[in-house]
């Protein structure tokens, strides 16, 4: 029984080092320097967003929008189903190139509403 | 035996360490679920589950304790389908009836390898949706002896998934079609019957209640049924509860196996089981 609370100990102790490593929703390029961000505040997106379910699950959705040329950060509100994303400057993702990686995660997209 | 144990512990410590950060509403026992990463992405989900069996009627071996540590590997291949390659580790003591001895063995057990498809898709909400997938595969006999069924064995399966709210339902089916099998299984889809797996399974958010801007995990209540049904007529139902933590990118699920049905000429009983398992997204 104690090798059974040594495995249980040591599992435990590896989801704690998995969530230290765990990927953050980074952007997949490096953030602008403030004046750059503060110019580009305008190039982005909101997307209404149907199926997210659950927090792991809607992390499909920020994996597939980063790989979306020009887009820098993905914010999912899980409530509202509302996913803000972030273009880098002087890029303009299409609404179709934003649809296609919805879809690719697995959920359905509503509406995209560009400020 | 100590020696035994150490392995067991560095192959844990260095697979589950060797991944990268894992999908969710996918219960901890069940066979399937109608989730599945998005192309290009990937989910390890190593999972330790520990279990005691009663001595089998027709084996020289009394109690038998049993480590098996399931590393599965899921990856997106498209929007619809993904593909999984399940390999166990695994540690066994046995006590001997007849000599009054013991016996431990450690090995690798037959390799699984799964593909999925999502053959429908219903989002209603920003939260709920429903989900259905069918699976087909092949478990590959590469174990070692004492862990495998010797046998290239088919598998077809369905699984749906639907979330509502703070609610989830998760049901799954799976054939395993044995071609052959061992003469003296200790755990089911090991002998030479087929195995019809069936899992029914709901999950209750408790934490939190609403989903904002700001949440970044939830904590869920799961109730779970495991049925395993071979066609030589050994029949073995569990009662699964558990609790399952999920953040952005990884999930930790704890839930303990109880069996409600045992009627199982074949095979030893399990008395219990205890599961942890992780899941990570990258």
């Amino acid at each position: 029984m104690r090798k059974i609370t040594g495995f249980g100990c040591l599992t435990v102790l590896i989801a704690f080092l998995g969530c230290a490593s765990a990927d953050r929703r980074e952007p997949k390029t490096q953030p602008a320097p403030r004046a750059a961000a503060e110019s580009t505040t305008a190039q982005s997106a909101t997307l209404t967003v149907h199926g997210l379910a659950c927090p792991l699950c809607a992390h499909n959705i920020d994996k597939q929008l980063l790989k979306v040329n020009g887009v820098q950060k993905v914010d999912v509100d899980l409530g509202s189903g509302l996913v803000k994303v972030r273009f880098a400057d002087g890029t303009q993702p299409s609404d179709k190139e934003l649809a296609a990686a919805v879809e690719a995660g697995g959920f359905t997209l509503n509406k995209i509403e560009r400020p | 035996m100590q020696h035994v144990t150490l392995r067991f512990v560095c192959a844990l410590v260095a697979m589950t360490i060797g991944s990268l950060p894992a999908i969710a509403q996918e219960p901890p026992n069940a066979y399937e679920s109608a989730t599945q990463p998005g192309p290009g992405t990937f989910i390890f989900k190593p999972q330790l589950r520990y279990f005691y069996l009663d001595d089998a009627p027709s084996s020289p071996w009394g109690d038998t304790h049993q480590l098996n540590l399931s590393n599965t590997l899921n990856f997106g291949i498209a929007p619809d389908w993904s593909a999984s390659i399940r390999f166990p580790l695994e540690q066994r003591w046995q006590s001997d009836r007849t000599s009054s001895g013991n016996e431990e063995s450690f090995g690798i057990g037959d390799l699984t390898t799964l593909l999925k498809w999502r053959v429908w898709r219903n989002d209603t909400s920003p939260l709920d949706t429903q989900r259905l997938a069918v699976f087909g595969g092949l478990d590959w006999p590469l174990g070692q002896s004492e862990f495998s069924s010797y046998s290239f064995d088919p598998i077809l399966g369905l699984a749906y998934t639907q979330v509502t709210g703070r609610h989830g339902v998760n049901l799954s089916g799976a054939w395993k079609f044995a071609t052959d099998g061992d003469d003296a299984p200790l755990l089911a889809g090991q002998g030479q019957a087929d195995l019809f797996r069936y899992d029914a399974a709901y999950f209750f958010r408790f934490y939190p209640e609403q989903y904002t801007a700001d949440t970044k995990g939830a904590w869920y209540a799961a109730f779970e049924l495991n049925g395993f049904y071979e066609t030589n007529g050994d029949h073995e139902v569990f009662l699964s509860p558990g609790i399952m933590y999920e953040a952005e990118s990884w999930v930790l699920e704890l839930s303990v196996q109880l069996p409600v049905l045992q009627r199982l000429d074949w095979r030893s009983e399990t008395d219990f089981a205890v599961v942890i398992g992780l899941r990570f997204l990258f």
